[in-house]
């Protein structure tokens, strides 16, 4: 659905966009993430005609911005980081106002409103003037807007920021049924930990650069194997895998038990966490790591409280990638 | 209160505010370009003024000291020409400096934390005032040396520098502050801008109006006394005392200072208003715009698209409410159009009420068939008809950028020119009280009670109009190209002052300047041709035909003052002035689409 070229824009010395190149595929929710002033919002309004780039080319749908810009507003909706409203207008007449920017016919204009206005909760709202909503109400509204002429692909910039728990719960809900219904989104923000739980693929970008584009999965097994490397050294291509330990009060100390450890060839490293708890980077597949693992630590005389592979998160996915410990 | 005051003047004209404002201002190249520009143009004027005063000694054989003696009843001219033009000038830019002081911050939301320093709202205030007005200062001091500069061929006294430099000064000041008080008000800072301007205007002219007012009832003035507060009414008596015209004795030779007093009145009242109404935002929490109220409606909500049917499952009145689509197929347009002229409608009502009643009061005492009453009500109604213009347009791409919502716009397939045309509309929609004012006065005050011939109106209509059609087309063009909405303002009041009133002195002066040279050199119909563009002598010409008189002197001999038509032939002229201007109009209409799709990638 998306795709983009040897994407560069520049802002006078700024290089903004760094030959980014991308793709996303339909009925993806592509989690775009970056440190601010990383060339995200960029990228989106490349893609959303709003800015031509320097060089390189941007497709959507399979038409290029730079020829197709009208026929690509037609399938795209974008809604940027901060919503500019017409405060003159009324919820209802703010949503006509695009659909008939959008030329979407009389007949349809009324009920594709009615639609758009239940499906982000606000027909309620429906005659409030649109400054006199809330930030999250007026989040929802952006939605509704972008929404209005059944775009096929959605450029969301931003779109929880400034929004309180409930109402990014609702956002994610949101984004998640318009996944559902078969539209495909592109979603930069912040808050790495929602994006895991909706996006299907994810790019990381910074400097203009994209440090990474793929599943989420990928990325985490990317991080965790980068890991390792950077421990040991070693540049073996074997699966890894990190577990986490945690003693029981009455167990011998995790010192004492961590210099048996380090005496096994199938263990790359341990690291003490604290007096109960250890991390141990395992040289072996994920398959038979815990059962071995498990074997070691009771030969030698730990009391297991709890042991389970070690969690990574986005945040630290991200962390990895931009500050340079993955190339 | 005077250890408080001590505090204040040092850390608000003088503080944080005031450095981080004459920083931004230092940062911005634009400061030095409008600098430098103003100096060249001042000098650029002053040498034309001087060539065409001085091109009859030049070409002439009288003797050195009848030059000489010309020389100095030139400098006079020189110094007056100056002084009322960087009076007029400073006054508008000095409203447009600090229009978006306070609204431009509540916009961006940086407002909060300003107020949440430990910096008094006074002290804010004051740092944003003497902050952006260090650039008024320095465009003022750029034209003292010229004026000092004319001193040299005599005729002009140092009094009068040191009168109207001050009352420029103090002007500019007070026009700043009510900027800077419609500022805490407004939601945009052309709003500020144009209706600080208005309010300055009327502060000047309150103690003439006050004369005026106190002689209701009396055969003459009760009393002069009020007139030295107007600056306007003294820097004309200062500079018509320096051209040795007129020296009433009703008015002390240092009656100027007066008009700075009651200048330095308004401008510490008005800063006041500003401290107050910042103080309240702080203590109000109300740091971001308000919520516009819905506007009532006036009728039942219908559907035009009738055939849809109603909705099922929903209450009657929901379903009368959801079947209406009020908003049509050209949704920009539409909003253009019902944007309000007034904020309330008792608005309208006042300015109406108080229009109708100032007409009254003068018509009642000059008669109501006075031909001359005419002429300076409708060139004061027509200069407010061409300002608010001028003004309205450049509000119209520069203001949703600022407010933010021209991206969203943006990401519509609207094209470039649709927005442009119902931009234009709606700035068209929006002058159309004061023209409504004006062609009121023009029916009820002219051609009702048989003062003007009928045919004025049309004359009027075709040439009042299209020069507003094409101010406001220059000032959407401007907006498109203008980061801001007061530059774009700015640069379409200069462009309407340059092309209506500098442009045709320039004209005359070179024409005065190759006629000394070369008798004969340029036609009487080239100089009606340049003249004829301008809508000020075609409506002086089309009163003056107007009045009235035997049809067969009105046809044959009425349209004789800048120019000598007849009746048709002044006809079929305004039609030439009404389409050369509409083409104009379509032609700035169409660079500024191709401004616009340049700059935002779209489809012209």
């Amino acid at each position: 659905m998306i795709a983009t070229q040897n994407l560069t824009k520049r802002f006078g010395s700024l290089v903004a966009l760094d030959n980014l190149t991308l793709e996303i595929g339909p009925g993806e929710i592509f989690g775009f993430i970056g440190p601010n002033g990383a060339g995200k919002s960029t990228t989106m309004k490349v893609l959303a005609c709003l800015l031509k780039q320097d060089s390189g080319e941007a497709f959507v749908c399979g038409k290029n911005t730079k020829k197709d810009a009208d026929a690509i507003r037609r399938l795209v909706g974008y809604m940027p980081d901060f919503l500019g409203v017409y405060d003159d207008l009324t919820v209802d007449e703010y949503l006509q106002f695009f659909a008939a920017a959008f030329s979407v016919p009389r007949s349809r204009r009324r009920s594709v409103i009615d639609q758009v206005l239940e499906l982000t909760d606000l027909t309620e709202k429906k005659q409030a003037m649109v400054d006199s909503l809330s930030r999250g109400m007026q989040q929802r509204l952006g939605v509704a807007r972008v929404l209005i002429h059944e775009p096929q692909v959605l450029l969301l910039d931003e779109p929880a920021s400034g929004l309180d728990p409930r109402a990014r719960i609702e956002m994610r809900s949101l984004l998640i049924e318009l996944r559902k219904m078969g539209k495909s989104l592109m979603v930069s923000s912040h808050i790495l930990s929602e994006l895991a739980e909706m996006c299907t693929s994810i790019g990381i970008v910074e400097r203009g650069k994209l440090l990474y584009a793929g599943s989420i999965q990928d990325a985490y097994a990317k991080v965790r194997s980068a890991a390792l490397d950077v421990n040991d050294g070693s540049t073996s291509a074997a699966p890894r895998e990190r577990i986490v330990v945690v003693l029981h009060p009455s167990s011998p100390s995790a010192d004492s038990i961590a210099i048996g450890l380090r005496n096994d060839a199938r263990i790359a490293s341990v690291t003490i966490d604290s007096a109960t708890s250890l991390a141990i980077d395992l040289q072996v597949s994920e398959s038979d790591g815990h059962a071995f693992a498990t074997d070691l630590l009771l030969a030698n005389g730990a009391r297991i409280h709890s042991i389970a592979p070690a969690e990574i998160n986005l945040e630290d996915a991200f962390l990895k990638l931009t500050t340079g410990a993955i190339h | 209160m005077l250890t408080g005051v001590f505090q204040l003047v040092p850390r608000g004209l003088f503080g944080p505010v005031f450095s981080r404002e004459i920083r931004v201002v230092s940062r911005l190249s634009s400061s030095f370009w409008v600098r430098a520009f103003y100096a060249l143009g001042l000098a650029a004027l002053a040498s034309l003024v001087y060539f065409v005063a001085t091109a009859d000694i030049r070409f002439s054989n009288h003797g050195n000291a009848s030059a000489v003696q010309e020389l100095q009843m030139f400098a006079p001219i020189l110094g007056a020409f100056f002084v009322w033009f960087q009076f007029v000038i400073m006054s508008f830019v000095a409203s447009t400096l600090t229009a978006g002081a306070i609204c431009d911050e509540r916009r961006k939301g940086s407002i909060a934390s300003l107020l949440a320093t430990p910096l008094t709202p006074a002290q804010i205030v004051l740092g944003k005032f003497s902050g952006r007005l260090v650039q008024l200062i320095i465009l003022i001091a750029a034209g003292i040396p010229l004026l000092l500069a004319v001193r040299i061929f005599g005729g002009i006294s140092p009094g009068f520098v040191l009168s109207a430099t001050l009352i420029t000064i103090s002007t500019a000041l007070l026009h700043a502050s009510i900027a800077m008080a419609a500022s805490a008000r407004a939601r945009s800072s052309t709003t500020a801008a144009s209706s600080g301007f208005a309010m300055g205007v009327l502060w000047c002219f309150t103690p003439m109006i006050l004369t005026l007012l106190l002689a209701i009832g009396s055969n003459g003035p009760r009393t002069f006394a009020l007139l030295p507060f107007s600056p306007y009414f003294s820097l004309g008596i200062e500079t018509a005392a320096s051209l040795g015209d007129f020296n009433p004795s009703f008015f002390s030779s240092n009656g100027w200072l007066y008009a700075i007093a009651y200048n330095a009145a308004g401008c510490t009242l008005f800063l006041c208003l500003a401290v107050s109404r910042l103080r309240k935002i702080a203590l109000g929490g109300d740091v971001e715009l308000p919520a516009k109220k819905p506007r009532k409606r006036t009728g039942p909500l219908t559907n035009p698209d009738s055939s849809q049917g109603t909705i099922p499952g929903v209450h009657p009145a929901a379903r009368t409410a959801s079947a209406a689509l009020t908003v049509w197929d050209n949704p920009l347009t539409w909003r253009e159009l019902r944007q309000r002229v007034f904020i309330r409608r008792w608005h309208a009502w006042a300015v109406a009420i108080a229009a109708a009643l100032l007409l009254s009061y003068i018509y009642s005492e000059t008669g109501i068939h006075e031909a001359g009453v005419f002429f300076p009500v409708s060139a004061i109604v027509l200069a407010l008809f061409y300002f608010q213009s001028a003004l309205i347009a450049a509000n119209s791409i520069a203001g949703e950028r600022e407010s933010r919502s021209l991206e969203v716009l943006l990401t519509t397939p609207l094209t470039a020119r649709a927005i442009v045309r119902a931009k234009w509309i709606g700035a068209l929609r929006r002058v159309c009280p004061v023209a409504i004012l004006y062609f009121a006065i023009a029916i009820c005050f002219g051609i009702v009670p048989g003062t003007f011939h009928w045919a004025l109106f049309p004359h009027l209509l075709l040439i009042a109009l299209p020069p507003v059609a094409f101010l406001i087309a220059t000032g959407v063009w401007f907006s498109v190209i203008a980061r801001r909405s007061t530059v774009a303002a700015t640069l379409n009041l200069g462009l309407g002052l340059a092309i209506w009133v500098v442009f045709p002195l320039v004209s005359l002066a070179i024409g005065s300047i190759l006629m000394q040279i070369s008798p004969g050199s340029i036609s009487e119909e080239a100089a009606v041709f340049i003249a004829v563009w301008n809508p000020a002598p075609m409506v002086v010409t089309a009163i003056q035909g107007a009045t009235f008189g035997p049809w067969d002197v009105i046809r044959m001999d009425g349209y004789h003052t800048f120019f000598k038509f007849s009746f048709w032939s002044f006809s079929l002229t305004t039609v030439g002035f009404a389409v050369g201007y509409a083409l104009l109009t379509w032609g700035v209409l169409q660079l500024a689409a191709r401004s616009l799709a340049q700059r935002t990638n779209r489809v012209a």
